[in-house]
């Protein structure tokens, strides 16, 4: 096994309760060592617990799971020496507020088993990196909370561990930090061979970074793949949106709803002197000369007309709704 | 910008793995939390104060006959000083230890810990050294003032202070297994104060904190009870030395430190038995981070 990986068997998580609270349901996953690897849900599809399980503070009731080639629940020790766990939705509450950015460091280092002078030489270049210099001395609580969440992330890297686990690691920063930190998670991965699990709302950012997803819904996954992959998922339907030279569109719109490879009309906007509609279509035919040809015989100007390829938020909407609908 | 981060990464680094260095780590970082907070302690330690001066009042009540009985000399507030100042030390260091693990679980520091490598036994070990240290600032604060403030009988002389240390270390040792047992329960119920509260007027009176140990005698079933409190050992080898200047030589003192030796063998292991079955439950529960 890839002393990078991180592999989940069945791994079930049910909370005490009558009738117990199933948060993770045999979930399946397999990180390769030195892949970015995106992680997506919305809130209560069981995230937090499966990456709680992962980092050993949550124990399971099912499955296995391995972190660099250490069983979570046989050999915790040894999982937590292997990764680095950025909680950054807590906005900084997991840092001690009563001392500096560099206390917080230095402790960390401490419990990390960091090297005194490696430290020392760590803290001194992540605070550069993150742009902490001048505060580094004040205490925490008096940071904003996007200072609060780069302290978190530099606490996380100070250790260098093989495995990361970056839950949120954007929220809070500003428009400038958030894209050197994107830039740093790809250079973890691609030049230091770091195996990151990443979550984040900011669907864009899993997007530009993440070489395959995982999306997990009532505590399953139900979808995991490359982005292409899951494109294809959802292949059956496509969006096409047509640019008409019209001040009016209504009329376009009742032509279009009539056409058979038309599921369903999404928008319509008027933009300037174009009408603009996004329509859903359905099957494999080539639908854009059919729609062409219906509006040309309608005396529509077509002006352009293009199939829009899904982006990953799109991907992730239409499977969990899908997913939800079938439940 | 990245790059140069990168570069220091890539360099190739032994971890450190010492649970001396770990404790070190977790005593300094609490430290220096603890001391952030300056009003409180110059508040603390005029409570401190304050409850010595109550007791110098009621000394001049009691009869100095009812304490040579005892073997404790004849100042009630020699007697009473000793009694007071180590049982809030004492009391101070166990609940630094469910205090601080409280408020690392609400600020979400306690899952950063708890995810880390660190053996839960330094982490408990180094925030009782903070607590053992912190707390020797209010005790020798109360005894300066109780000795040259209200003229309480102390002596100083080195092989009684040398033994009072010892005694000291394992008081300390038999009662951190209790600390740490109260721990795990804030753990598994989130508040301990009550229990804590509740344990330290028992124990600092069947100890007899505040009146000799004697006056129990007509009611032997708390007599009996006074015996099981490892602190009434701690406070008989005390008073001893502060007050009469005994040494370990003296074979009064020489039992209470075995005794207290005895304890400190049961109740630490016990203790960490404790916490990590609290420890456990929480992460069956998933309840590390709730509070």
């Amino acid at each position: 096994m890839d002393t990078r990986s991180i592999e989940t068997i069945g791994l079930t998580k049910a909370y005490p309760g009558k009738p117990p609270v199933v948060a993770v349901d045999h979930v399946d996953l397999n990180v390769r060592g030195g892949e970015l690897f995106g992680l997506l849900g919305p809130n209560g599809a069981g995230k937090t617990t499966l990456i709680k399980m992962l980092c050993t503070l949550i124990l399971p009731t099912e499955g296995t799971a391995n972190v660099g080639g250490y069983d979570i629940v046989k050999n915790p020790a040894q999982v937590r020496e292997t990764l680095g766990w950025l909680h950054g939705e807590t906005g900084g509450r997991a840092l001690y507020w009563r001392l500096s950015a560099r206390d917080n460091l230095r402790f960390y280092a401490y419990i990390q088993n960091v090297p005194s002078s490696t430290a020392s030489k760590r803290i001194e270049a992540l605070l550069s990196f993150f742009g902490l210099e001048r505060e580094a001395n004040n205490l925490v609580k008096d940071y904003s909370t996007g200072m609060k969440v780069r302290v978190m992330l530099a606490r996380t890297l100070l250790p260098n561990p093989p495995i990361l686990l970056l839950d949120e690691p954007t929220v809070g920063l500003d428009a400038q930090t958030a894209i050197e930190t994107r830039k740093l998670i790809r250079a973890l991965s691609e030049e230091l061979g770091k195996t990151i699990l990443l979550t984040s709302h900011n669907l864009y950012e899993v997007e530009q970074l993440c070489q395959r997803v995982a999306i997990i819904n009532n505590g399953k996954v139900v979808a995991q793949g490359t982005k292409a992959q899951l494109t294809q998922l959802i292949r059956e339907s496509r969006t096409v949106e047509i640019r008409l030279e019209s001040m009016k569109g209504e009329p376009a719109v009742d032509l279009l709803r009539n056409l058979t490879v038309v599921r369903e009309v999404l928008t319509s906007e008027r933009l300037g002197d174009e009408w603009i509609i996004r329509v859903e279509v359905s099957g494999t035919e080539p639908t854009i000369p059919m729609i062409t040809g219906a509006l040309a015989g309608g005396n529509w100007r077509v002006r352009g007309i293009s199939e829009i390829r899904p982006s990953l938020e799109e991907i992730f909407v239409k499977i969990t709704e899908e997913n939800n609908n079938v439940k | 910008m990245s790059s140069d981060l990168i570069s220091i990464f890539k360099e190739s680094v032994q971890p450190e793995r010492s649970e001396i260095r770990q404790t070190w780590g977790i005593f300094w970082g609490q430290l220096k939390i603890f001391l952030t907070y300056r009003t409180w302690f110059v508040t603390d330690m005029f409570n401190t104060i304050a409850s010595i001066a109550v007791y110098y009042f009621l000394s001049l009540e009691v009869k100095p006959s009812q304490l040579v009985q005892s073997g404790y000399g004849t100042s009630y507030l020699a007697f009473s000083l000793i009694g007071i100042a180590f049982a809030n030390y004492l009391w101070f260091c166990i609940n630094r230890i469910s205090h601080s693990m409280q408020s690392e679980i609400r600020e979400g520091t306690f899952e950063t810990i708890a995810s880390s490598p660190i053996k839960m036994r330094s982490y408990l070990f180094g925030q009782a050294a903070r607590g053992f240290l912190v707390g020797l600032y209010f005790m020798a604060g109360a005894l300066l003032v109780g000795v040259y403030g209200f003229k309480a009988p102390l002596h100083f002389e080195p092989f009684a202070l040398a033994t009072t240390i010892l005694v000291l270390v394992f008081m300390v040792l038999s009662h951190l297994g209790l600390g740490i047992v109260i721990a795990g329960a804030v753990l598994v119920y989130k508040q301990a104060d009550p229990i804590t509260f509740m344990l330290s007027l028992f124990m600092e009176f069947f100890a007899g904190a505040l009146f000799p140990l004697q006056l129990l005698g007509q009611y032997p079933l708390l007599a009996y009870a006074s015996q099981l409190m490892p602190y009434t050992y701690a406070l008989d080898a005390l008073r001893k030395c502060l007050i009469v200047g005994a040494t370990i030589a003296n074979p009064d003192v020489l039992f209470d430190i075995l005794v207290l030796i005895v304890y400190a063998t049961i109740l630490l292991p016990l203790g960490l038995w404790s916490f990590r079955l609290g420890f456990d439950r929480i992460r069956v529960e998933g309840t590390t981070s709730s509070y």
